[in-house]
């Protein structure tokens, strides 16, 4: 009985059953929480960090709706001398950049998600095909090397290959019997460029989490999917993905989520007026639009933005991973 | 001031808080700040905070820095410490929130002196006091552009008008080579490239993106080169790019970028540092230190005896030099309001100052160390000098600059006069030096910008029209289509059209009314 | 165990297609490798892209762990960051999540919600610093640990793995009269190694990457972590235009350091032993751990 009731609050997001609950009283919620006192007792310390260091700071979203200013001191935060209501937000849309930086935002991390969600899977899986250890371990740990450049090593390496003055792909270009060519000033590769690099930088780190799934997969399923006749790349289809998609259901809702972080720093180095017009996404704009004085104001109404989009996506993200049945974020 | 009762909430907020961040970091060991003016000793000695930016991020050695703070201390009877501003966009930050701060002091910083207006104090009876050898360090112009309208100083300069920044560097060997003198036509200019590319097909026009180009070619074709202008047609103050002879300049960019002579990255960016070392450019059309100092150390590490570059000082197209001095910039070193010991700062400052261009001994102090340990001089008339420490490359070895504070025109400029000691015993003349201190307040080759005396106060700018960022991001990407070839210069009038569309009216509007400030008509 | 022709087939692509990525992977560190061994002679005549070295130097490994260094020092107290932070960062986020992956708890939902907000919105610098400012953590080392102790995306993508484990192995351990903590250290700890050992990396490498709280929060050089001299190095110099600095930029030059070799040995010093963590973990990605468990 004790079973069925949990089953119910667990699941509980559907107006039916929150409604049910609500008639079974406070009385029934009252033994559910004695019952199970250790676990409040060991979520109490962790869940008071949330309060102080994520909740108390968020009193600072209020400056979107301010001309704030750091140097009044917080208390100008509380008061209402500097409130401009929704004018950084307007200005934002007034710009006549608006619609191009949201479409190159929205475009480049759609270029990332396509090819570089499915990349680490694929990656995870063959690595763990791998029979010799050694062998496993060398390419794991060097396939998620690039990760630990950061960006301005990063991008100071893909300028090195690319520029015409002798970068290496040039050569090998060169001696292709082409021309020399300035692949970062070419509107059309740009993009490419941008997602190789992704991918590059973290394609090894990305499966990192997947092979952690695939740990955790039962051997006896092998064994059992191997009798029935199975061959391997059935295995991994049958067996081994099933088995991790509640990993990878979980870290796409994540990556649609932040689908409004394009990549600002990896830009930001890389990017030229010449390819602007492909490039140019919400950050860099904001960057841009607050190099002179303390715009602390307008980034955070740019902030607020991105956070409300963000999670209209994650909230239908999950939504669509639970209509699949898998495990989505509540 | 804020009410009592935000005042309470305040303390509440505090209160919780701390109760809070207790019980959590229970065994965090209390960091004490400290705060200047503790007791009756402090009283006597006053303490000074500065914002620093060094190439040593984690600072030199904290033996040396010591020492030179208590040579400090015993020479000016002021205590001296300074924060070490991290590197990059967090400078900024960091910046922001020790002015910010209640607990965190801090008496000097730099920045452009419009932006902080309402925080920092004015300093015109502090160095009428405390700074004679200040104001006496600075030209007039300086000062200027130190003040606004009403003509109360917010800071004392460290950049300002400057001519050494942008000069034709050609490959003097190939010039050589071709049988050629220094060029100082537009003309002769080409004509020498078309030689060079003649012996050398490799060769390139290189410049750092298209503001450095105009510095340095757009004033062949316009009236008044990279400069704002005032379009008689209706008074108002203009962008460069609109007027009369743009177009044209435009068009011979084109022609440049066609024929192949410009290095296909120059307006993206590049790491230049390699590309100076592949030996193809031909012309350098940038920023002076890439080869006065970058060149010049790969011209040594490499043993280059032939390969180098030398510069036009004077160019003169169609319309007259080439070249636009780079116009004044407001950046400045300011105080803040909540600074408690302003007429200590001042005092310092003005002890480095103390000896003019003539004595550059107290900012050599103040920037190398202590004389005798870190470095001393040879030849005080002659201005020779030789370094202990001060020279080493590795930040740990050395006192790195903490307590300098002077950076840009004055006493830092003063010193690039003076000469050192090198390693097989002889004299020189550090090139990077030596080109600044001949040509710093050289201003004849150069245009000089119509409104090079206006400290514009940008922010109050974008906070009137917002969309200036955008504005100035569609002239340079527009602009650079032109040359690139991407978009025909036959679609000139199409691009006039589309500036009208983001703001060129407001953007007008708006600077011609802080020009008019310092410019009545 | 006999390979069928099918399988070999398949094994020979697939370590083939390894070999060719891995070397992808890896040979833009090499070149930075190789730069960080040339002298400041040999970059200035080398390509740009430097393969192997001629005449490898450790000047720049000299330099800059040589003596007194501040690159030791904050060696140490970026490995005092990565310990005590990813220790607490764990000891805060594991049980968290594992009260969330309870399916029964009464309030679930509501927490959960209450976590998730927190991915997403967020105060921004000046409340953060002024929380820190009157926490008195300025200048503390713990300004670098308290802040960032759980990673409400992680501790999710852990309740994720945690609700993987059949219910059945905690109800058994119950059954038998273990206490509820005995059940968490005894039974879900043990199951949950991947994901703890994969989370703890994380933690980890997020601690050894971090500057920008260091840049904010710590005014004693002798407190700094390695990213933030790292980046000073990267920096300085490396970049825009606006640097009208006279004896500043020269003092350098006079005796110049081969300052590309300087950067890349700061790279490979700041990246290598954070490498090495990894084959440590390995041995938590052992499959069968869940068997092993339900036979035990």
């Amino acid at each position: 009985m004790q079973q069925t009731g949990g089953e119910q609050l667990g699941v509980g997001v559907t107006p039916a059953s929150s409604a049910y609950t609500e008639r079974r009283g406070f009385r029934e919620a009252w033994r559910q929480i004695k019952r199970d006192r250790f676990l409040y007792a060991l979520a109490a310390l962790p869940l008071l960090y949330f309060v102080i260091f994520q909740y108390l700071p968020m009193v600072g979203v209020i400056i979107a709706f301010q001309d704030y200013d750091p140097f009044l001191g917080i208390d100008a935060m509380f008061s209402m001398d500097r409130w401009v209501g929704l004018k950084h937000f307007r200005n934002f849309f007034d710009s006549i950049f608006f619609w191009n930086v949201m479409r190159n935002t929205v475009v480049i991390s759609l270029y990332k998600l396509i090819f570089g969600f499915p990349l680490p899977i694929i990656l995870a899986l063959m690595i763990n095909e791998l029979r010799m250890r050694l062998f496993q371990r060398t390419v794991q740990t060097i396939s998620y090397l690039p990760h630990f450049f950061s960006m301005v090593v990063a991008a100071g390496i893909v300028r090195a290959m690319l520029t015409p003055q002798g970068g290496l792909l040039n050569q090998l270009v060169v001696a292709l019997g082409g021309e020399p060519k300035a692949f970062l000033t070419d509107p059309t590769l740009f993009r490419s460029i941008l997602v190789t690099m992704d991918i590059w930088q973290q394609a090894g780190w990305n499966s990192i989490i997947y092979l952690a799934a695939m740990a955790t997969i039962n051997p006896e399923m092998y064994e059992a999917a191997a009798m029935d006749g199975a061959n391997r790349f059935q295995r991994m289809w049958y067996v081994t993905l099933p088995s991790i998609s509640f990993a990878i259901v979980i870290t796409l809702i994540f990556r649609i989520g932040g689908m409004l972080n394009a990549g600002f720093e990896q830009i930001l180095l890389l990017y030229s007026p010449s390819v602007y017009a492909v490039s140019d996404i919400i950050d860099t704009y904001v960057y841009r639009a607050g190099l002179i004085g303390r715009q602390y104001s307008f980034g955070a109404a740019v902030g607020l933005f991105k956070s409300i989009l963000a999670l209209i996506l994650m909230y239908m993200a999950n939504k669509v991973a639970q209509r699949l049945g898998q495990e989505g974020l509540w | 001031m804020s009410t009592p009762k935000l005042n309470r909430r305040q303390m509440l907020q505090g209160m919780g808080l701390a109760a809070a961040g207790a019980a959590l970091a229970a065994c965090a060991p209390p960091a004490a700040p400290q705060e200047a003016g503790d007791g009756a000793a402090a009283m006597e000695t006053p303490e000074v905070w500065f914002a620093v930016s060094t190439p040593c991020p984690g600072g030199g050695s904290p033996e040396r820095t010591e020492a030179v703070r208590q040579h400090l201390l015993d020479l000016t009877g002021i205590l001296v410490n300074a924060y070490i501003l991290p590197p990059g966009a967090a400078r900024t930050e960091k910046l922001n929130l020790l002015l910010a701060s209640g607990t965190q002091p801090l008496d000097i910083f730099e920045g452009t002196w419009p932006d902080f207006k309402g925080i920092t104090l004015p300093l015109d009876e502090l160095l009428e006091q405390e700074g004679q050898n200040i104001l006496a360090g600075h030209s007039e112009l300086d000062w200027k552009m130190m003040k606004d309208f009403e003509g109360t100083t917010w800071g004392y300069p460290r950049l300002g008008l400057m001519g050494h920044t942008h000069f034709p560097f050609f490959r003097s060997d190939w010039l050589a080579e071709a049988g050629l003198d220094m060029p100082d036509t537009w003309e002769g200019m080409e004509e020498a490239f078309v030689a060079m590319q003649s012996n050398h097909p490799e060769a390139v026009i290189t410049t750092m993106g298209r503001s450095h180009l105009m510095y340095n070619t757009l004033g062949a074709f316009t009236e008044y080169g990279f400069s704002r202008w005032i379009d008689p047609a209706d008074n108002m103050l203009k962008p460069a790019e609109l007027q009369p002879g743009y177009e044209t300049w435009l068009a011979k960019m084109n022609e440049w970028w066609e024929a192949g002579w410009m290095q296909q990255e120059s307006f993206a960016n590049p790491d230049y540092r390699s590309m100076l070392k592949t030996l193809t450019i031909g012309l350098w059309l940038g920023w002076y230190s890439r080869i006065t100092g970058w060149w010049d150390q790969i011209r040594r590490d490499a043993g280059y005896v032939e390969e180098d570059y030398a510069l036009a000082l004077v160019i003169n197209g169609p319309s007259g030099r080439a070249k636009t001095n780079n116009a004044g910039s407001n950046t400045a070193y300011m105080i803040p309001r909540k600074s408690k010991t302003p007429d200590a700062v001042i005092r310092y400052v003005n002890w480095i100052y103390e000896g003019g261009p003539d004595d550059v001994t107290n900012y050599l102090i103040a920037s190398w160390g202590i004389p005798g340990e870190d470095w001393e001089w040879i030849d005080k008339e002659q201005k020779m000098a030789r370094q202990f420490t001060a020279g080493s490359p590795v930040c740990e070895q050395k006192y790195s600059r903490d307590f300098q504070i002077t950076l840009g025109l004055g006493p830092e400029t003063w010193a690039t006069a003076v000469k050192l000691e090198l390693e097989d015993g002889s004299i020189g003349w550090n090139r990077h030096w030596q080109h600044i201190n001949t040509y710093w307040n050289q201003y004849e080759g150069g245009r000089m910008p119509v409104d090079f005396d206006v400290p514009y106060d940008r922010t109050a700018i974008r906070d009137r029209f917002p969309g200036e960022p955008d504005f100035e991001r569609f002239v340079d990407e527009e602009s650079i289509k032109f040359i690139t070839g991407v978009r025909p210069l036959s679609e000139w009038s199409s691009f006039v059209e589309e500036l009208n569309g983001a703001g060129l009216q407001r953007w007008s509007e708006l600077y011609t009314e802080q020009f008019r400030l310092y410019h009545p008509v | 165990m006999q390979f069928s022709r099918d399988e070999r087939l398949f094994n020979f692509f697939n370590i083939a297609i390894l070999i060719v990525l891995t070397l992808l992977f890896l040979l833009p560190f090499l070149s930075v490798v190789s730069t960080s061994l040339i002298s400041g002679k040999e970059y200035a005549t080398r390509g740009l892209f430097i393969l192997y070295p001629r005449q490898p130097v450790l000047n720049s490994y000299q330099m800059l762990l040589g003596q007194g260094s501040i690159v030791i020092n904050a060696y140490f107290v970026t490995a005092a960051r990565v310990i005590v932070g990813t220790g607490l960062n764990l000891l805060f986020t594991f049980p968290l999540a594992y009260v969330l992956s309870k399916r029964k708890l009464y309030g679930r939902v509501p927490l959960t919600m209450f976590i998730f907000f927190t991915m997403l919105f967020h105060g921004g610098l000046i409340p953060n610093f002024v929380l820190v400012e009157k926490l008195n953590l300025l200048d503390s080392f713990w300004s670098m640990i308290l802040p960032p102790l759980i990673n409400p995306w992680w501790l999710l993508i852990m309740r994720n793995f945690m609700l993987a484990i059949p219910e059945e192995l905690e109800e058994a351990a119950i059954m038998d009269g273990a206490s509820p903590l005995v059940v968490l250290v005894r039974v879900i700890l043990p199951l949950s190694m991947p994901v703890i050992a994969t989370i703890g990396l994380w933690y980890a490498v997020m601690h050894w990457n971090a500057w920008f709280d260091a840049a904010i929060y710590i005014n004693d050089t002798r407190k700094l972590p390695l990213q933030l001299i790292l980046r000073g190095i990267l920096e300085y110099g490396a970049g825009q235009y606006s640097d009208y600095s006279g004896l500043a930029e020269m003092t350098e030059l006079a005796d110049p350091p081969p300052a590309e070799s300087l950067k890349a040995a700061m790279i490979v010093i700041t990246t290598l032993p954070i490498l090495m963590i990894y084959p440590f973990i390995q041995r938590y990605f052992v499959k069968g751990i869940m068997l092993g468990s339900i036979k035990g």
